[in-house]
């Protein structure tokens, strides 16, 4: 299984298409965050993410 | 708060996806857990407040211990918005 990232939001998935963001997603990303708590994160805010999960830090 | 921990290099995202496992069925009051591809063999953890790194929460497989002393959130904002690889190359 390939990991995918949204190009919006950045969020992790196995899946071809974003499903809070239905766009394509891409295998094109790098560096990984694993957001638990996302109201008490000062790295998930600076990244603007409010949903917990998986996410890449760039993606092309 | 932000410590570092030291991982087996390669290890990193199993390490963190373990290791958030283990947070999330306990008391640990971890926030997120970030891998920077340009940090080998380190996963940075983020924490509301002082945690006891002796907690079983931090027994991992390939996880091999906190660094002393915590990371300044300026200093992770630097991993945050990394530069894109191909437009830190000059056009010639
Ligand atoms: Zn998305």
């Amino acid at each position: 299984m390939v990991t995918k990232a949204c190009t919006r939001c950045h969020r992790l998935m196995e899946e071809e298409r974003c499903a809070i963001c239905n766009i394509p997603s891409s295998k094109n990303w790098s560096g990984f965050l694993i957001v638990l708590d996302p109201e008490n994160s000062g790295i998930a805010q600076e990244l603007n993410i409010n949903l917990p999960g998986e996410y890449a830090l760039r993606v092309r | 708060m932000i410590y570092a921990f030291r991982t087996l290099v390669g290890q990193e995202k199993n390490v963190a996806r373990l290791l958030a496992r283990n947070v999330r069925n306990s008391d640990i009051d971890v926030t997120s857990i970030l891998v920077p591809d340009t940090l080998k063999g380190y996963i940075l953890v983020e924490t509301p407040s002082k945690v006891d790194m002796q907690d079983p929460a931090f027994k991992v497989p390939n996880l091999r211990g906190s660094v002393e002393g915590e990371i300044s959130f300026e200093e992770i904002k630097t991993f945050l918005n990394p530069e894109p690889v191909l437009a830190s190359v000059k056009k010639g």
